[in-house]
């Protein structure tokens, strides 16, 4: 019996000291900690550390420190060595970030009215139409984007309608454009957009909305004024994960821009492939993510100041 | 066009009551399909009844006898099964909510999270159209008029819960409708503040002179506010009258029972041709036994301050209640008495349709 007894004898363990309670909370963060610096600032650093480094013959990277990958994004080098403005590089970033802009206020245009159409429906309904919006994830996006190839190619499915109903008489060149890489990113990143305001939006109380008709708006008013305010959260996180990767995207500008248009995600892939010059595909990829972060640091200013005290 | 037409209830004092009704609701009925094969629901069973102009109205009933479903007929949530819906003569069937000069003030407020009380109260004048400066006048005299002068610039979130009230009052009071009603407005707060809110509303009725139709099943509430009610059970309208009149000759015995209180007996034991009749306690008497009147069994006797309570059950099977200024002295539970009532105390009431 006595020994049944012992557990129930032992002091309770003291409660924890300051110091106590500060150890254990650095213990609980160690697991999450490490998993951001090994994949996160890890990486980073190794391709922050590339991007003054020389490039290879043959890819990889080699010494001296230089910081040459930066200046050829500026300058190209003359004949006599001498340095001279090149809009190249800045160009491709242009394009990159007028066609995610576009990417993003497509995905808006389209994804708001859908998620707002899939909020509206019935319980059922509403199940099968997010499951049909997941759906592409299922399948590989390199596959989902050749396919649009096969659509919008001279003998493509698209000409071949057109050819058939007797709309055209000669195929339209569809392919290798802005515009097709717009496509692109638009279809690939939709689902990116709608999802989340669908979550937004789902939540609205239904009252509200009756409130409005009650309060002389149609449904475009209501639409306007109700639905679209209180979707901004959703909007906003929607914007953050289109932008961001469109931004960055490489398979649609290389499949569908048939890489003659290249956006920085393929320039940077291509740097890291054909061109062997991985100094400068790290420092075109440490170029972006300073400008995103700079974007991201503005938008979060600015809700700040927005937002109710 | 009717939206635009409605008359700008103002602030001044009434108007003359109209002869012809402001709303004729003429045997409306509304059934609910049911969910997945269940079995449907008649809301609302053949209902016709009329609301003048300028009155206070009110539905008043226990939970589930259709009240909302009337409500969300009259403001174009709804549309019936059956029957018709005029305000000032027009059918409103056809229009949808946004068209029909009625607003509405909601259980739970429904105000606009993102908007301030005053872009709350202005909401519906903007998407009337009205001028910026008429706007702005009619949100100032709405905000004035409930009493929330000072808030105009903090969200929702920002109030109490009877602030909250007062909000949306003063925004469905904005567009000046032919109609406002109320779906339990006062629901939600506690009773001190619900008192309050009675006479508020009381005074908003009468400074607007719009008319109100309130959903109530607090029958106190009801009596004290309404100009008339009608008692309304399992979707049919069993009474409507003044509510003096609805206390003092229900109708029918759920009437008679729901209205304050009363004892039911049936006619045939008492004499009376109606199947029942109903007497208030107040007006029940206690005799010895023997006298003329229902033999009967005091069961509890219960003090409560200025009145006493006696449950008595009737020799004959049933129970009553008599409620009397002055205790009678040693009467215990177990007392062989006779309940009694003058004769004017005696209602004839009809069974419940
Ligand atoms: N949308 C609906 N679908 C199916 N049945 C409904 C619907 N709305 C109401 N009902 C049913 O109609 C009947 C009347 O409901 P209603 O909401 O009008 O009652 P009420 O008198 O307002 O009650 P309470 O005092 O509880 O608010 C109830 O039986 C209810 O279940
Ligand atoms: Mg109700």
């Amino acid at each position: 019996m006595s020994a049944a007894l012992a557990p129930a004898i032992t002091p309770a363990p003291a409660a924890p000291t300051a110091p106590g309670l500060a150890a254990r909370t650095v213990t609980l963060l160690v697991p999450a900690v490490a998993v951001i610096v090994l994949f996160m600032v890890v990486p980073m650093l190794i391709a922050a550390g590339y991007s003054f480094l020389t490039a290879g013959a043959y890819g990889g990277v080699r010494l001296p420190l230089t910081a040459d990958a930066y200046v050829r994004f500026l300058f190209d080098r003359d004949l006599d060595d001498s340095l001279i403005f090149d809009t190249t590089y800045i160009g491709i970033f242009a394009r990159s970030f007028v066609l995610a802009v576009l990417t993003t206020l497509f995905c808006v245009a389209i994804g708001l009215p859908l998620a707002w159409f899939i909020a509206c429906r019935e319980r059922r309904a509403r199940d099968a139409l997010l499951l049909a919006i997941t759906i592409p994830f299922w399948t590989n996006l390199l596959v989902r984007t050749y396919c649009w190839v096969l659509i919008l190619r001279d003998q493509g499915l698209l000409n071949g309608a057109l050819q058939a109903s007797g709309l055209t008489s000669a195929p339209i060149t569809f392919l290798y454009s802005n515009e097709a890489i717009l496509l692109g990113l638009v279809y690939s990143f939709l689902p990116f957009m709608v999802l989340p305001i669908y979550a937004v939006v789902e939540k609205i109380d239904p009252r509200l909305i009756e409130a409005g008709h009650d309060l002389y708006a149609g449904r475009l008013a209501v639409f306007r004024h109700i639905v679209w305010p209180l979707a901004r959260p959703g909007i906003a996180a929607g914007t953050l994960l289109v932008f961001v990767p469109a931004l960055g995207a490489f398979l649609a500008p290389d499949l569908l821009g048939g890489g003659k248009k290249l956006m920085i995600g393929s320039l940077i892939q291509l740097q890291f492939t054909s061109s062997r010059n991985w100094p400068f595909g790290a420092a075109a990829a440490m170029i972006l993510m300073a400008l995103v972060l700079v974007g991201l640091v503005v938008m979060a200013r600015r809700r700040g100041a927005g937002a109710p005290r | 066009m009717v939206e635009r037409s409605g008359p700008e209830a103002g602030l001044s004092g009434s108007t003359p009551v109209a002869a012809a009704p402001l709303v004729a609701v003429d045997a409306v009925s509304k059934v609910f399909a049911g969910h997945g094969g269940g079995a449907e629901t008649r809301a609302l069973d053949d209902v016709s009844l009329e609301i003048r102009a300028n009155e206070f109205f009110t539905l008043l009933g226990p939970s589930g006898c259709g009240k909302t479903t009337l409500l969300r007929l009259v403001a174009g949530f709804e549309h019936p099964t059956a029957g018709t819906i005029r305000l000032d003569g027009t059918d409103i069937l056809p229009l949808p909510p946004h068209r029909r000069p009625v607003n509405t003030v909601f259980q739970s407020y429904a105000l606009f999270p993102h908007l301030t009380v005053a872009e709350n109260v202005a909401f519906g004048l903007e998407r009337l159209g009205r001028p910026a400066a008429e706007v702005k006048d009619r949100v100032a005299a709405m905000i004035a008029l409930v009493r929330l002068g000072g808030l105009e610039r903090r969200k929702p979130a920002q109030l109490s819960g009877g602030q909250q009230q007062r909000v949306a009052f003063a925004r469905a009071l904005a567009p000046a409708p032919r109609l406002l009603l109320l779906d339990e407005p006062l629901s939600a707060l506690d009773l001190k503040l619900r008192r309050e809110m009675q006479g508020e509303l009381k005074r908003l009725q009468r400074e607007t002179g719009v008319t109100f139709v309130l959903v109530t099943h607090d029958q106190e509430e009801a009596l004290a506010m309404s100009d008339r009610i009608a008692v309304m059970r399992a979707g049919k309208v069993l009474q409507l009258g003044a509510p003096a009149e609805i206390y003092d000759r229900p109708a029918t015995r759920f009437v008679a029972d729901f209205i304050g209180e009363a004892n039911i007996v049936a006619g045939a034991r008492v004499g009376s041709p109606a199947p029942f009749v109903a007497i208030r306690p107040e007006r029940t008497t206690i005799a010895p036994a023997g006298a003329a009147g229902l033999a009967a069994t005091v069961t509890a006797v219960t003090f409560l301050g200025s009145d006493t309570l006696y449950d008595m059950e009737l020799a004959g099977g049933g129970a009553m209640r008599a409620r009397l200024r002055e205790p009678v002295p040693g009467l215990a539970p177990g007392a062989s008495v006779t309940a009694g009532w003058p004769a004017d105390a005696a209602r004839p009431v009809a069974e419940d349709p």
